[in-house]
């Protein structure tokens, strides 16, 4: 099973797996591997679409390049209407709003990753965290719906080269 | 951090334009922030709290989603130069 599918299932296992009051660390890793699971399919998908298969272990290579902050902007780009500029001469017709609800829930898990791996002050809840899986096995769901479209060929390409996409 | 020299509405205003909307039963709006997010871009985060129930489901979570597609939807409106989040905590 592909690391993305893993880490989706591990999200919602970990927020379940306590019986009587959950353990902090077990809902914070929910959270945390609910925004992995999106990260990395997303990237899988990228580099699937972007890279050749040979030689061996060049897909790997390239998989470590994509940066977090570089995804969200793009995802924050991605989620405007109109698009800016830069990927609105490719796309004048916009995106799909699946894709748009990719997007966004990309960003919002980012940002709820950040609190449940740095912030010793974020106690979330179980039912919070549940939140945060629901929502990324919901970007799973639109992104099945918007995979082979031409707009999700250019997302992925923009979540690739992040900033160097500047014009 | 430039981006926020550029004019955003107050919270009053958003508040305003976020009341029209049906909010799930046992939800409320909670805070309306304008502040840097983990990156330290210029952010606007709206938080609903929600009254857990003991009997918390997908049901549940996706009309909670389907709020955060709707909020973003008004917060689009106003064209922010922000980035923009939406989170649910139990009250």
């Amino acid at each position: 099973m592909p690391l993305a599918d893993d880490l989706l299932i591990q999200a919602r296992m970990l927020a379940t797996v306590d019986t009587g009051i959950p353990l902090q660390a077990n809902l914070r890793r929910a959270i945390s591997s609910a925004y992995y699971a999106l990260f990395h399919l997303l990237i899988a998908e990228a580099v699937d679409l972007i890279v050749p298969k040979k030689p061996v272990g060049l897909a790997s290579k390239v998989a470590r390049t994509f940066a977090h902050g570089e995804m969200d902007r793009v995802c924050n780009d991605f989620t405007k209407s109109p698009l800016p500029e830069k990927f609105a001469a490719i796309l004048p017709q916009g995106v799909p709003a699946e894709l748009q609800k990719v997007a966004i829930y990309f960003s919002q898990l980012q940002d709820a990753r950040h609190l449940a791996d740095y912030d010793t002050a974020f106690n979330p809840t179980r039912d919070e965290a549940l939140i945060r899986v629901a929502s990324a096995e919901s970007a799973f769901s639109a992104w099945r719906t918007i995979q082979r479209t031409e707009e999700a060929t250019v997302f992925l390409t923009a979540l690739a080269f992040g900033a160097r996409w500047s014009k | 951090m430039a981006a926020l020299a550029q004019p955003v509405p107050l919270e009053a205003t958003i508040r305003e334009a976020l009341a029209p909307l049906t909010l799930p039963a046992g939800v409320v709006l909670k805070a309306i922030e304008l502040r840097g997010n983990s990156h330290g871009e210029p952010s606007v985060y709206v938080t609903y709290a929600f009254t857990p129930n003991g009997s918390f489901n997908d049901d549940y979570a996706k009309k909670l989603l389907d709020l955060q597609f709707r909020v973003l939807d008004v917060l689009r409106t106003f064209r922010l130069p922000l980035f923009e989040y939406v989170n649910f905590v139990e009250i």
